[in-house]
């Protein structure tokens, strides 16, 4: 193993200077030519080498001539990064050989990473959606959901908030599961990713392929039912080397606000309802002037600044390939003071070590880091404008006086207090790849993920009158590991073609966690830094872990590349469920048809291809957290009156030993075909989800909360449709692809229950959502608004259809749906020469909001004492001459009830955006003589059509669907350049 | 190569037949079945049950809402005090999003204590009488959780164990009751007099339920018992009046370590928060630690400090409330409005004030630790406090002995001696107001009246506040039908006031108890009245 080691370091050093050999073979001949692409340029750095012996070989240099010994018969070939590899045999006699590459596009004997193995596209008989490089190239993609979203059908990705380094929501195919995650697997080159896609800087991703139906998720057994995305890293190509770098900068800012009082008219609104005096005339003189007042949207938000950086090298001699690359991103959020940064580094290396052996190793390092959090947008939105800051004296933040009845001033709380979290991750991947006999290959892959997540944290007492500062420091540790071994076989006998994959995997995950905290800082220059400067302290530790034990086996085989049919099995057991219910079965099953191969179709060129697919599988989802079925003893800690913390416990949960996987049976019929230069594919989809890991709620009179049953079932049923095309396909180029996916999302079962009441704000008016058979999750549960009464008082439909102004729960209805019945994405790209110009449209149709913001500016509330929306006052029915003209209600009307789960705060958040335009330019090397040079101009989040009365019909905080002082995604400018040597 | 197979193909199988590698090692962690199997476990369940009961008195949509019901005090008409605001009216529905909060906290101290009393007994390595003294505070705890419940909704499920039950069946209103008495009697019995040591005594006053605390209790659950809905009359009165008896007698021998403070003002005084010798039973907070929420539950919207407005005084008993220092201390003497003039309660600016009202002065304290609230400051109250919730008092005990011994037919010399001890400190100064020339009526009605002067406006407590004496008294439909005419009242000379929220509709009893949350009715739909 040693001298391995020490040949790839060698080979490491020496890589750049590539070699060139000549190998005793038979008749040798000298050969030379060029390399060009389509447009007659010389590619530089392309390789060329015999095929049959991979040490004889060169790449092209700046002259554009290679030349070589090599022997007669031999197979040239010649390849570059983006381009289709060409061959050629050397005949004798011929001394000259050119080659013309054309640039790689999607086409069918592609090779699609799938669970444990690859096919060729053709081959294919899942469904499973490839997005390669080239689909987001030049865009300024910060973080890889980016990637994912409208550019693939059957999945859907909502960004939840604009917050720099935010996850997104993904969704494969809907939503499968209620309690549990549903979030997809993420595979990063074959290991599973334990701690998410945090860490991957998105240029270093050569392909993502998104497994949708049974056949392709069934392999991954007890973790695919949310479907899988396998994530495939760039990796060296053998030539010369390459040298990068890309450098972008972008300026975002919010894209549209509320339209909130000012401070003199808010003056005015107050003493109108509250009583003349409520605000002295002096003050409201001074709030007409501008003299006093805060306008709260101003002094939070910014422009903001974003710069991504990536430095990278990559190349590759006759026995080794390498790629290391290095990126920084550094995001200022829209709001003051927040920011986000990463910094990695990557390096991939792939090695012929032997005959028998490839090796290859992955490592990726990462440092991220949250600097302060989002401020809490909902204060933002509703804190007073007629307020001072701070005390004049103290210098202590002023709490608002009149609207918000707790919580923090936004301001002080942005700027007193600070905290910094920060996540080190390093995901080391190596593989062995064993060539035992012809046809029969050994893998044997080993994965670790370390995540380190410290955080601090940083409280004044200056936020607030009579406010405690406070301190913490908190270090969570992740560490996961993963083996796979992968027995696979391939062979062709007389037509019928035969893969085969056993496969033996083991995995775990430890997490440990520490956390001090202290309250009463005696000095609070000190920070976060000396807990024992704090005069209360608390602290806390914790372990979790849990294993995964599978066996799997998967079929392959075609007979004339006609008939396909592939079956899998997967076996699970999870250290998560008691013995007995820890293993879990997964088959699948897959057939397709590729009809244009047969004889019939050969006498007609109107379908150029004609694929039928169909299969069958079950899947699990074992998302619980490690030790639920246990029941363990509840954590409490009580100071009897004084500031010390004595630990108690008590069985506040309950033990559910009967609990196991949660099952998903999905079936798809897909159709490929290409008519006319049109590459179209369809899917219809039944996904059934049943025994469901499923939350019950406990009466409250058992004392509330929740357990643990394996109960409940929901269906998703859609179709997916994606189309790619050259609209233009001449010196200018215009391609374009559309994916559109409709999901029908229904509950089946509630584990018993009729219904589940979700989203629970006591004090907003209660259950703001709804679980029902026969409606989707995230269905909202809201009064029926109907209008005003001759009072102003907010008039409501009851069940028995009358009208009243004091609903009860039986009047409550089941409306709307917070995840979209339909996606759409739009993608063009138009490229003549070095200028490409890319439009990308993006949208999400029938789906709702609950506008809790709206509600709480409009509304006098649980939260909220008075109103700080314009409109909410002006055409208030209070204001308003006409009161047929009221938009809003009677806010003095002692009769009036405000709920914010009424339809009247329920709005369609249907939307299509302009997610991204930009246009490239390409100044080629011979040009520059030094190197090629991308120039690019993008804009993100450019105008959104939309109903929806919010700052962003997309995000939404807390429970599904509900905006609560969302953060909105803010619209961003950038800049990019790129140089590559 | 060979070499290499041979080893992994070994080493998977290695793996494969060690099937403790799906077991689950859960460090760290305690499961019920093992714990109470040392001795400090029992210490950590009374932590935990105090935690819960502290929790669940921290704040106002967890504790007393209902007790709006009572004469004493009102809400605002409009802002965000809905859920107030049905209980003042008189007209809860069963989607009050506060209700089922305050339903809940009820059970979940009930499941504390229930883990307590069905597991504590094994703990080993302790003396018998620690696990009794532990498993009586929870017996007191779970009657004290019962009792709320069956004073604010009538029937209800009783969950004696920890159980997850779809198809519970409700107790009668007698039940409850025989089950209250019989939890109070252990609680009785195994609580001790005082606590030795910290966290149970804090060096002034015991912290955990005590012996006095408990009989305290009983006097008047028997009170509630011998009144409305049970009417269990003279015979109950009489057991009332012998336990209060008890507590009296020995805190005048000294055997038990209370007395009245001596200026009413001090007693819900920051000073005497954690050193109150006239508090019996109370629920101690720290703003570090476990904080509780009042202190600007009680000031008005319209105040200088902005208070939240939950609650203000009803001006009917503000009227009639006896002046003196202990009305003094009840109410705010005047109010600090935006225009940073102190200005009287009844001060309307034109009519223009949204709410004109007197205001409760028990909850607040200032954003200085350790300094008293400070109506005249501009400095607003913090949002979390450190007040000891103060669930029973010496003059309750005092008051409520009176008026047991009086209803059940005496008039006896100890009857008119504590109710002067109250009334003397409340008028700060001898008057003797009460004799023995009064009639039992007479010293019961006193008494009655004097009880709810003390406690006027202290909605948090939970254990007897003013709605819950009407509610046994059934005098509650007597003041919906007064709240219904809503007469003007004579605040100052010349000065009329009425109140501001108007309650509407036709009296039926079913107005004396809260519907049941319609979360649970769901859950368990045989959950009906």
């Amino acid at each position: 193993m040693n001298k391995f080691l020490q040949s790839i370091l060698l080979l490491l050093i020496l890589t750049p200077l590539v070699a060139s050999a000549k190998i005793d073979m038979s008749e040798q001949i000298g050969i030379n030519g060029t390399i060009k692409d389509e447009a007659g340029e010389v590619i530089v750095g392309a390789a060329i080498f015999v095929k049959e012996n991979s040490t004889i070989g060169t790449v092209i240099d700046e002259r554009g001539i290679y030349s070589l010994q090599v022997p007669v018969g031999a197979t040239l070939t010649a390849s570059f990064l983006g381009f289709e590899t060409l061959e050629r045999k050397v005949v004798k006699g011929v001394q000259h050989y050119d080659f013309i590459l054309k640039e790689e596009s999607q086409k069918l004997d592609e090779v699609i990473i799938i669970g444990y193995g690859e096919v060729k596209k053709s081959d294919l008989t899942g469904s499973i959606s490839t997005i390669g490089a080239r689909n987001f190239g030049d865009q300024p993609v910060k973080n890889v959901s980016e990637i994912l979203q409208g550019r693939t059908s059957g999945v859907e990705v909502t960004s939840v908030s604009g917050m720099p380094g935010a996850a997104a929501k993904v969704r494969i195919r809907g939503t499968t599961s209620i309690n549990k995650s549903s979030d997809p697997l993420y595979v990063i080159d074959g290991i599973i990713s334990s701690s998410g896609l945090d860490g991957l800087n998105p240029q270093d991703i050569q392909s993502m392929e998104v497994l949708k139906d049974a056949s392709s998720t069934a392999v991954y057994g007890s973790r695919g039912a949310n479907g899988v995305v396998i994530v495939t890293t760039k990796g060296g190509e053998r030539g010369r080397a390459r040298v990068w770098f890309d450098s972008k900068v972008g300026v975002s800012e919010v894209r549209k606000n509320y339209n909130l009082l000012s401070p003199y008219e808010y003056a005015l609104a107050l003493n109108d309802i509250r009583g003349a005096g409520t605000i002295s005339d002096v003050d409201v003189a001074a709030y007409r002037t501008g003299e006093k007042g805060v306008d709260w949207v101003d002094l939070m938000t910014r422009t903001a600044i974003t710069q991504n950086y990536n430095l990278g090298i990559s190349g590759g001699a006759k026995r080794v390939r390498y790629l290391i690359s290095g990126n920084m991103l550094d995001q200022e959020a829209v709001t003051i003071n927040s920011k986000y940064m990463r910094y990695g580094i990557r390096a991939n290396i792939d090695a012929d070590v032997r005959r028998w052996l490839s090796v290859s190793a992955k490592m990726n390092g990462s440092v991220l880091h949250q600097k302060n959090g989002a401020p809490n947008w909902f204060h933002v939105l509703n804190f007073s404008p007629t307020m001072e800051l701070r005390d004049p004296v103290t210098g202590i933040y002023n709490n608002d006086p009149y609207n918000i009845g707790t919580g923090n001033n936004p301001y002080g709380a942005m700027t007193e207090c600070y905290s910094d979290s920060y996540s080190y991750n390093l995901n080391a991947n190596m593989r062995l790849l064993f060539k035992i006999v012809k046809g029969l290959t050994l893998s044997v892959q080993g994965g670790y993920d370390y995540n380190h997540s410290p955080s601090y944290t940083f409280a004044s007492s200056k936020v607030a009158a009579g406010a405690t500062s406070s301190m913490s420091n908190s270090s969570a540790m992740h560490r996961y590991w993963q083996n796979t071994n992968n027995l696979a076989y391939s062979g062709t006998f007389s037509g019928h073609t035969i893969s085969a994959n056993a496969v033996w995997e083991m995995s775990g995950v430890i997490d440990t966690s520490l956390s001090i905290s202290g309250t009463g800082l005696n000095n609070e220059s000190v920070g976060y830094w000396d807990v024992g400067n704090a005069t209360v302290r608390s602290e806390s530790n914790g372990y979790t872990e849990s294993s995964l034990m599978s066996g799997i086996v998967r079929l392959n085989y075609d007979y004339k590349k006609r008939y396909f049919v592939t079956a899998a099995f997967r076996a699970d057991g999870s250290s998560k469920f008691q013995k007995g219910n820890r293993w879990g079965f997964f088959p699948s099953a897959a057939v397709a048809w590729d009809i244009a191969k047969e004889n019939f179709m050969r006498n007609q060129n109107v379908v150029e291809h004609l694929k039928l697919r169909a299969s069958y599988g079950v899947t699990g989802n074992e998302g619980i957290s490690a030790y639920s079925t246990l029941g363990m003893l509840s954590a409490t800690s009580y100071g009897w009156g004084t500031s010390t913390g004595y630990t108690g416990y008590w069985g506040n949960t309950f033990a559910t030993p009967n609990l196991t996987w949660e099952k998903t049976t999905q079936y798809d019929v897909g159709l490929d075909f290409t008519i006319a230069g049109v590459n179209l594919s369809f899917d219809w989809f039944k996904k059934n989800t049943t025994d469901l890991l499923f939350q019950k709620q406990v009466p409250h009179y058992n004392g509330g909360g929740t357990f643990w049953v394996n109960q409940g079932a929901l269906t998703n049923e859609g179709f997916e449709l994606s189309l790619n095309t050259f609209v233009v396909d001449r010196a200018v180029k215009w391609e374009t692809s559309v994916n559109a996916t409709y999901i029908k999302n229904q509950v089946v079962d509630l584990a018993g229950n009729d219904f589940v009441l979700t989203a629970n704000y006591s004090d907003l008016g209660g259950p703001m959502q709804i679980m029902k058979k026969g409606y989707p999750l995230g269905s909202f549960y809201v009064y029926d608004w109907v209008g005003f009464n001759d009072k102003g008082a907010n008039l409501y439909r009851k069940a028995d259809g009358s009208l009243t102004t004091t609903p009860t729960s039986a009047d409550l209805i089941a409306k709307g749906q917070a995840s979209p019945k339909w996606t759409l994405g739009w993608n063009n790209t138009v490229s003549w020469r070095g200028l490409s110009l890319n439009v990308f449209f993006n949208g999400a149709f029938g789906m709702d909001r609950l506008n809790i913001s709206h509600f709480t500016t409009a509304s006098m509330s649980g939260v909220s004492r008075f109103i700080t929306l314009r409109d909410a006052y002006f055409q208030g029915w209070d204001y308003v001459e006409d009161k047929s003209k009221a938009k809003y209600p009677s806010i003095s009307n002692t009769d009036n009830k405000s709920y914010a789960n009424s339809d009247f705060w329920l709005e369609d958040a249907s939307f299509f955006k302009l997610k991204n335009v930009t246009l490239s330019y390409m100044i080629p090397r011979y040009v520059t003589r030094f190197a090629e040079i991308h120039l690019s101009v993008s804009a993100q989040d450019i105008f959104t059509i939309t109903k929806y009365k919010g700052m962003d019909p997309e995000v939404y905080s807390g429970y599904d669907g509900l905006d609560y002082g969302a953060y909105p995604v803010p619209r961003t400018f950038t800049f990019g350049l790129k140089l590559v040597f | 190569m060979k070499k290499i197979l041979y080893t992994l193909f070994i080493g998977l199988l290695t793996l494969t037949s060690c099937t403790d590698f799906l077991e689950e090692n859960a460090y760290g962690k305690q499961s019920s079945e093992n714990f109470f199997s040392q001795k400090e476990d029992l210490a950590a369940s009374l932590n935990a049950l105090y935690s819960v009961v502290a929790t669940s008195q921290q704040e106002n949509d967890f504790v007393g809402t209902n007790f709006l019901a009572g004469d004493d005090i009102t809400t605002h008409p409009a802002s965000n005090k809905q859920p107030l605001r049905e209980h003042d009216q008189y007209c809860v529905t069963d989607n009050n999003s506060w209700m089922v909060n305050l339903w809940e906290q009820r059970f979940k101290v009930i499941k504390a204590a229930n883990f307590i009393i069905n597991n504590a007994y094994r703990t080993p390595d302790v003396s018998k009488e620690a696990i009794v003294e532990a498993v009586a505070q929870a017996h007191f705890w779970r009657a004290y959780s019962l009792f709320y419940l069956v004073t604010t909704w009538g029937e209800v499920p009783v969950m004696l164990k920890e159980e997850i039950n779809y198809n519970a069946k409700v107790w009668s209103v007698e039940e409850i009751y025989t089950q209250i008495v019989a939890d109070l009697k252990i609680a009785e019995d195994g609580c001790p007099i005082t606590y030795n040591s910290a966290p149970y005594h804090n060096g002034s006053v015991n912290v955990a339920v005590s012996k006095p605390a408990v009989k305290a209790a009983m006097a008047y659950v028997y009170m509630c018992m011998a009144g409305w809905p049970l009417n269990k009359g003279v015979e109950y009165y009489a057991l009332a009046a012998s336990k209060a008896k008890e507590v009296i007698d020995n805190v005048d021998l000294k055997t038990y370590d209370y007395r009245l403070l001596d200026d009413y003002a001090d007693v819900y005084s920051v000073e005497y928060t954690q050193k109150n010798p006239e508090l019996l039973l109370g629920i101690y907070y720290h703003r570090d630690r476990a904080p509780q929420m009042t202190p600007l539950t009680d000031l008005l919207l319209d105040m200088k400090i902005g208070g939240w407005g939950d609650t203000h005084g009803e001006i009917k008993f503000w009227k009639e409330f006896p002046e003196g220092p202990r009305k003094e201390a009840t109410y705010l003497p005047k109010i600090l409005l935006a225009d940073d003039v102190l200005h009287d309660w009844w001060y309307d600016n034109g009519g223009t004030r949204e709410v004109v009202a007197p205001v409760f002065n028990k909850s607040s304290e200032s954003a200085n630790r350790g300094e008293e609230f400070d109506y005249t400051s501009a400095l607003a109250p913090p949002q979390f406090g450190q007040k000891t919730i103060q669930v029973i008092r010496l003059s309750e005990v005092y008051c409520w002995y009176a008026e047991a011994s009086a209803r059940a037919g005496e008039v006896t010399s100890m009857a008119v001696d504590v109710l002067n001890r109250v009334r003397n400190r409340a008028d700060g100064a001898t008057t003797n107001l009460y004799s023995m020339a009064m009639s039992a009526e007479e010293i019961a009605e006193a008494a009655y009246n004097e009880h709810g002067w003390e406690m006027a406006g202290y909605y948090w407590c939970g254990f007897a506040p003013r709605a819950r004496d009407m509610f046994r008294m059934n005098r509650v439909k007597n003041h919906f039908e007064y709240r219904k005419s809503n007469p003007m009242i004579e605040v100052a000379p010349g000065v009329l006031r009425n109140e501001t929220l108007s309650v509407t509709g036709e009296w039926d009893d079913s107005k004396m108890y809260c519907p049941y949350p319609y979360t649970d009715t769901t859950y368990n739909p045989g959950l009906v009245k």
